[in-house]
């Protein structure tokens, strides 16, 4: 059987990658903030003896590409390479998700792609009380949708079979539909706009336009003016308001959550309350690291200590002359044996409980109380938490000092601090413009 | 009346009405969901303006200042708002 090629999409921080690890049994790096997944991932799941091969992309915003993570997305998308689009959208925001979808539909006229909009974070939604109308979604999108929690491996299953369906299912109706007519764009003269004067993907004017009408038009009546051609209407999504369709199929039956949250965020980032709640948090957690980390450096340096007494002892038995048990004993391995003892106990512990941080969702809070300090040296707030990351487990580990990569170096920039670039702020801060990607 | 987004406090909601374009980071507003006629609450302000949290499309999203200038709005008087009890 011929193997599907789907790909993921959806706004950043959905839950994109939790998604592709469940489908997968990947290990990608996840996160609870925009911006964690900066290039493709690829990976495979199989059901009842067919295959899926899917792609995890960057989150976007639009296909408006600004970002270069942006621009991979797109690129992906309309290079025509997948047969199944899955749309990850995030249940306690579903209008932007919408958005989103609307732009891509308006793709789905080249390669006669085929949606699937999974509603992906449905158990945070029932959490803050956010009831969403799955029937009203599928009959006015015309796709199949169909809600998710990602962390849940019953849901995912369910997924995985929802996959398949709709994959066959396009595959079924497109083979029905009469083949469009070649076009001089590889494929984009069927979208509004685009003449012949195009050449292709990247140099394709009409892509901005086209792409542009959908987010800076007020509320739309129903009937907005995108021109999808008959003949696939059929198997791509019906025409749609976000607005309309998100206040149509979203009823919030518990306003309290928004007070309650409200009132956290109040204390988390006050003028004073922030900052002291910050200080304690980030001295509880050194205080952890610190001690937390001399028990498993002792047991290490123990251990490693015994091995290099039998080191030397066995080198002492075969007859190795001084130089070379000076070199290689109390050299190479004392040092490698020291440094691991001293700076993995500490990296083990500081690593996980920031990360405990970042799921309760403080980081965010505590740039945005650090951002009118950074504001004052060109940097952004975020720029503090990889400030953190880099420099507290060296001095956590003693005197043991390793030099963190620096963030601000140029040249080879370090892959988390590309991430975390990209974090809070999702607009691009002013010191982007010091350091152009 | 029109106001720029950054003279908003906590609590107050408003209506999205025009969006400068002279800036690179304007579209990107938009995408955010800054587009005329949005419904917007301001959620936390620091520094009288200088950053503020906005709610808009039911996502909290800070800006500085001079982005938030880039946005007029007209403010809403309503009698109850997620952080208008919070004083």
């Amino acid at each position: 059987m011929k193997t599907i090629r789907a790909a993921l999409v959806g706004n950043p921080n959905v839950g994109k990658s939790t998604v592709f690890n469940g489908l997968t049994g990947l290990r990608q790096h996840t996160g609870n903030w925009a911006g964690v997944t900066v290039s493709c991932a690829l990976g495979s799941f199989s059901l009842n003896g067919s295959v899926c091969e899917i792609t995890d992309l960057p989150g976007i915003y639009s296909l408006r590409a600004r970002s270069e993570e942006e621009k991979i997305t797109r690129e992906f998308i309309t290079s025509g390479n997948i047969d199944l689009l899955i749309v990850i959208g995030d249940a306690t925001c579903l209008e932007r998700s919408l958005h989103l979808l609307k732009q891509l539909a308006e793709l789905s006229c080249i390669d006669r792609l085929s949606f699937l909009f999974c509603v992906n974070l449905c158990d945070e939604a029932k959490r803050k009380g956010i009831l969403i109308d799955f029937r009203l979604l599928e009959k006015r999108l015309g796709i199949p949708v169909c809600a998710c929690i990602a962390k849940n491996k019953d849901s995912i299953q369910e997924l995985k079979q929802q996959i398949f369906a709709a994959a066959g299912a396009s595959r079924q109706c497109s083979a029905d539909a009469p083949a469009l007519p070649p076009s001089p764009c590889g494929g984009y003269s069927a979208c509004r706009g685009c003449t012949n004067g195009c050449t292709g993907v990247k140099g394709c004017p009409a892509l901005p336009a086209f792409t542009a009408q959908a987010p800076v038009s007020p509320p739309l009546p129903a009937s907005s003016p995108i021109s999808v051609p008959k003949e696939l209407t059929a198997c791509s999504l019906l025409d749609f308001s976000p607005e309309e369709l998100a206040s149509q199929a979203v009823v919030c039956t518990n306003s309290n959550y928004r007070k309650r949250e409200a009132q956290l965020d109040r204390f988390l980032t006050g003028r004073v309350t922030g900052s002291i709640v910050m200080i304690l948090l980030l001295l509880f957690i050194f205080w952890l690291t610190i001690t937390g980390a001399n028990y498993p450096s002792a047991f290490l340096w123990e251990q490693f200590f015994r091995l290099e007494s039998w080191l030397t002892a066995a080198f002492e038995k075969a007859g190795a002359p001084g130089w070379l048990t000076g070199a290689l004993i109390s050299g190479t391995y004392r040092s490698t044996a020291w440094i691991v003892s001293v700076m993995l106990p500490p990296m083990a512990i500081f690593f996980p409980l920031f990360t405990l941080l970042e799921d309760f969702g403080y980081l965010p809070r505590a740039a945005f109380n650090m951002d009118c300090a950074f504001k004052r040296c060109h940097a952004c707030g975020k720029q503090c938490l990889t400030m953190c990351v880099v420099i507290v487990p060296p001095i956590a580990s003693g005197n043991a000092y390793i030099p963190p990569p620096c963030p601000m170096s140029q040249g080879t920039r370090p892959h988390g601090s590309r991430i975390r670039k990209r974090t809070y702020f999702p607009c691009q801060p002013p010191c982007h413009r010091l350091r152009p990607v | 009346m029109l106001n720029p987004l950054s003279y908003m406090k906590p609590g107050q909601s408003a209506i999205v009405h025009w969006l400068s374009d002279d800036r690179a980071i304007s579209p990107r507003l938009m995408d955010l969901g800054f587009t005329p006629g949005a419904p917007i609450i301001c959620t936390l302000s620091r520094n009288h303006g200088e950053l503020s949290a906005f709610l808009v499309r039911n996502a909290q999203i800070a800006l500085r200042r001079e982005d938030a200038d880039l946005i007029l709005v007209e403010t809403v008087e309503t009698a109850e708002d997620p952080g208008g009890e919070l004083h």
